[in-house]
């Protein structure tokens, strides 16, 4: 790593981190500080004493973590399943079905959640169909349960896993299964030498799959069972207890750092065994049985975590004149939702990317993304309050507070660590040498950054704008508390007519979001194509 | 565009002559926001309102006013129920306002210190389904009787007016009584849904046979034509009386607008207002005598009302909560 820095890149990095302070680290700070103080502004454990002497929390925070465990296991026998299934396919056939799987990581939880009352409810469209046809009413499993969040959350996370496992897959050199199968059977080749291959990057995803599990408010809200973030918010929400709030954000906070270690300690350094050759294409089975069972059943997967769902908000959503009063009611949120998405976004990539290169030019960013991780793992209640008390001040900040400023920083500062990691992942792949000439022929930094370093990984930093549009689109929780009067978010407004329960409106704003959602999705993928084209000279 | 211009003024903080208030309504979007844009057409006055989740009802801008104390930014605090709103007087966070427009109303549906004042009510009602019930229950003791075990629904009582009716009776019949009622409640297993208009929703579809929620949402049913009825429970001599939970509007202390909140809160309290309330499909019940509402819509003096002091009730909310919490939340 270059070990130059020329002043105005230091000067640069020193003003980034001031706005990413301000931005990110002021509102997890303020919300701490608060929850640390009593009324009278004295130092005061006694959140965090109630929190430690509360068994009942305590035995939630387990039941979570075995709902968020349940989900893992779930999502990493679909997700590696399916995406071997792929492998066996026609490569583009393969391409095609690993894209399509993004199409359920992309519907909000809630969404899903909402999508599978409306389908498989009590009163769904299944139990409808079924009472029709048999005549006679027919009882349904309820959704209202542990199974219900467990299911909702595997059908919504488990693309992560898949695309863990096909990137893996496409590096994994098939020259290592050639030499073991020599001396061993094919069960002990996989066990000893494929699986410890493959299990770093298909972990690494689980334990993410783990952490939004053990985030996820929305979903258990929805149907209705008390989850520890379900907990923290009816601290906040009936008992009017912010600092109890925050302190409850805690254990999720160090749960997820203690995550974050294990995978630095221990999965990280193993990802670099995957050499990074492709598979062989003349490696695939192509007896048809093979062939169709594969297609069979990823093709029934998509159809369970998908089709389903948005075919059940697609006739719940009908006729085409609800589309017209969805858009007449709810014009204006769409729209903020727009522009906050549009603005959160363009901050987060200016943020991880220019992080990520003086990071790599050797500046003290390098140590930003951990805290954007705190503060991803921070509750949004909890972020919330933070923005409250940081920004909510007869001071100039109150400029921000007062518009629709602080409702892009509550998105920036939730998600930017998604941006962060994978800048930083994209840039690290970037050999150092890239920029040795230009840096010997004099050419400023932001030149080198903008011409030479950007456009390599275009590909990846459109992925990247992709994924925080999707996630700043969907923002809820901190929204919610600090969304300025005269103005509402898109997720809010469904948000709070959902739970009036689902109707045709409902899910005609439902089909909006998701088509939003998709739609930046789909340009994400294909403007990165394009910057793929272009980087390899169009080979 | 309108939005557009209002912050382009918060942002550059210019003083115009446009004048603004902000308020905090926690009353569904569909039935405010028609009132507040006429207020701006009477009186000129840009009105910019937050309007509560759903999930979480009244609490969220509870807690929302209460976290934003050391600079207001509201001005308004529309609720549409009382026992929350007291419990942002005992916390400091409103202003003593007596308004003319308030003389009409009950002294028992307003602060004797002129801290809020109650208007355009509704009452904690039994729903029933038509088809599946042919007498229905008529107190909420009836609830814990065999023939409707697992037949029962209410709102999660966490928050809301749901909340509110829990915490009127443990202020009514004391912590004792009232832990064996819940308790005997759930063990007869009464349904938690998300809110009153989930048991408006699942009674009506005969999901459940009989449920617990407010005047508007019962009403929402029959005006939409579903087998569905409601009475108001505990109507005998001997009975405890149904709980009539008034909206309250009150003036934020420390508010950026307190004159244009003053205007505001003399408009909400006029006899207009409550008689358009009551001509919405949530019929939210006149408090003040002088209203000429619909022949459909019930009057105050023709409930026997549940004798609890709201304040008694707001002092409960807290210990209900945790206790609703620790028994109904799954």
């Amino acid at each position: 790593m270059s070990a130059a820095q020329p002043f105005s890149l230091r000067a640069a990095g020193y003003a980034a981190t001031l706005l990413y302070l301000l931005i990110v680290v002021f509102p997890v700070a303020a919300a701490l500080l608060h929850s640390l103080t009593s009324d009278a502004g004295a130092l005061s454990l006694a959140a965090y004493a109630d929190l430690l002497g509360s068994g009942r929390e305590w035995l939630l925070l387990v039941r979570s973590g075995l709902v968020a465990l349940a989900v893992a296991a779930g999502c990493v026998v679909l997700g590696v399943s399916y995406a071997v299934a792929t492998q066996a396919l026609p490569p583009w056939a393969g391409r095609a079905l690993r894209y399509a799987a993004f199409v359920p990581f992309a519907v909000p939880p809630y969404l899903h959640a909402t999508a599978w009352v409306a389908l498989a409810g009590t009163r769904g469209l299944l139990a409808q169909a079924l009472s029709a046809l048999l005549g006679r009413p027919v009882a349904v499993p309820d959704f209202y349960n542990t199974g219900g969040v467990i299911f909702v959350l595997t059908m919504a996370y488990f693309p992560v896993v898949v695309c863990a496992t096909a990137a893996a897959l496409a590096r994994y050199d098939v020259r290592f299964d050639e030499a073991a199968r020599f001396n061993l059977t094919r069960w002990l080749a996989f066990r000893r030498i494929t699986l410890p291959l493959l299990a770093p990057p298909i972990l690494a995803s689980a334990l993410l799959v783990l952490v939004l599990s053990l985030l996820s408010f929305a979903v258990p809200s929805l149907l209705q069972v008390n989850l520890y973030t379900v907990e923290i918010y009816s601290h906040f929400q009936a008992f009017y207890d912010m600092r109890s709030a925050i302190a409850r954000a805690l254990p999720l906070v160090v749960f997820g750092l203690a995550m974050a270690a294990v995978y630095r300690a221990r999965l990280k350094p193993r990802l670099a065994w995957l050499s990074g050759r492709q598979r062989s294409a003349t490696h695939r089975d192509t007896r048809a049985t093979v062939l169709f069972a594969a297609l069979l059943y990823c093709a029934s997967l998509l159809l369970l975590a998908a089709g389903l769902p948005l075919l059940a908000l697609l006739v719940h959503s009908l006729p085409l004149s609800n589309y017209i009063e969805a858009w007449a009611t709810a014009r204006g949120e769409i729209l903020a939702s727009l522009g906050i998405a549009a603005a959160a976004t363009s901050i987060m990539l200016a943020f991880a990317s220019f992080g990520a290169y003086a990071a790599r030019r050797g500046s003290r960013l390098a140590a930003t993304p951990h805290l954007s991780l705190v503060a991803f793992l921070v509750s949004g209640p909890a972020l919330g309050i933070g923005l409250i008390l940081a920004w909510n001040h007869p001071d100039p900040r109150h400029w921000v507070y007062d518009t629709l400023a602080v409702v892009v920083i509550a998105c920036v500062a939730h998600y930017l660590f998604v941006a962060h990691y994978a800048a930083r992942a994209a840039m690290h792949a970037l050999h150092v040498s890239i920029e040795e000439p230009a840096q010997l022929a004099g050419v400023p930094w932001p030149r080198q950054f903008t011409r030479l370093v950007l456009p390599l990984i275009a590909p990846q930093i459109f992925l990247i704008a992709g994924l925080s549009f999707v996630l700043a689109f969907g923002e809820l929780d901190a929204a919610v508390l600090v969304c300025p009067p005269g103005w509402t978010t898109l997720p809010v407004r469904l948000y709070t007519l959902m739970h009036y329960g689902p109707s045709s409106l409902v899910s005609a704003l439902s089909v909006i979001t998701i088509a939003i959602v998709l739609a930046a999705g789909a340009a994400a993928a294909a403007l990165a194509k394009l910057a793929q084209g272009r980087a390899h000279g169009g080979h | 565009m309108k939005r557009i211009l209002v912050t382009c003024i918060l942002l550059l903080s210019v003083v115009g002559s446009t004048e603004q208030v902000v308020v905090y309504t926690a009353l569904d979007e569909l039935y405010s926001r028609p009132i507040l844009d006429r207020f701006t057409r009477e009186t000129g006055i840009e009105v910019l309102a937050a309007y509560d989740e759903e999930a979480s009802k009244t609490t969220g801008l509870v807690n929302r006013i209460l976290a934003e104390r050391a600079r207001p930014r509201a001005d308004v605090f529309w609720n549409n129920e009382v026992a929350q709103t007291i419990v942002l007087k005992t916390k400091g966070a409103l202003a003593a306002y007596a308004s003319p427009a308030a003389e009409p109303y009950p002294a028992s549906m307003k602060d004797p210190e002129h801290y809020w004042t109650g208007f355009a009510a509704r009452a904690r009602v039994i729903i029933y389904n038509t088809d599946l019930v042919a007498a229905p229950p008529t107190s909420l003791l009836d609830f814990l009787k065999p023939e409707w075990k697992g037949k029962a629904a209410i709102g999660k009582p966490l928050f809301g007016t749901t909340a509110t009716h829990a915490a009127a009776l443990f202020a009514l019949w004391g912590d004792e009584r009232a832990n064996d009622f819940f308790a005997r409640l759930k063990a007869n297993e009464v349904a938690v849904l998300s809110g009153n208009a989930q048991v408006r929703d699942q009674v009506a579809r005969g999901e459940y046979a009989v449920g617990l929620t407010d005047t508007d949402d019962a009403n929402g049913a029959i005006a939409d034509g579903l087998p569905a009825k409601w009475l108001f429970p505990d109507q005998g001599a001997e009975d405890m009386g149904t709980l009539v939970i008034p909206n309250t509007v009150a003036l934020i202390h420390g508010g950026p607008n307190p004159e244009a909140g003053k205007k505001l809160i003399d408009f909400l309290l006029s006899a207009e207002v409550e008689a358009e309330l009551a001509r919405t499909r949530a019929i939210q019940i006149p408090l003040n005598p002088e209203v000429d509402a619909p022949e459909s819509v019930p009057r105050l003096g023709t409930i026997k009302t549940m004798n609890v002091s709201f304040e008694s009730v707001a002092g409960k909310m807290p210990v209900t909560a945790e206790y609703m919490r620790d028994v109904f939340l799954r």
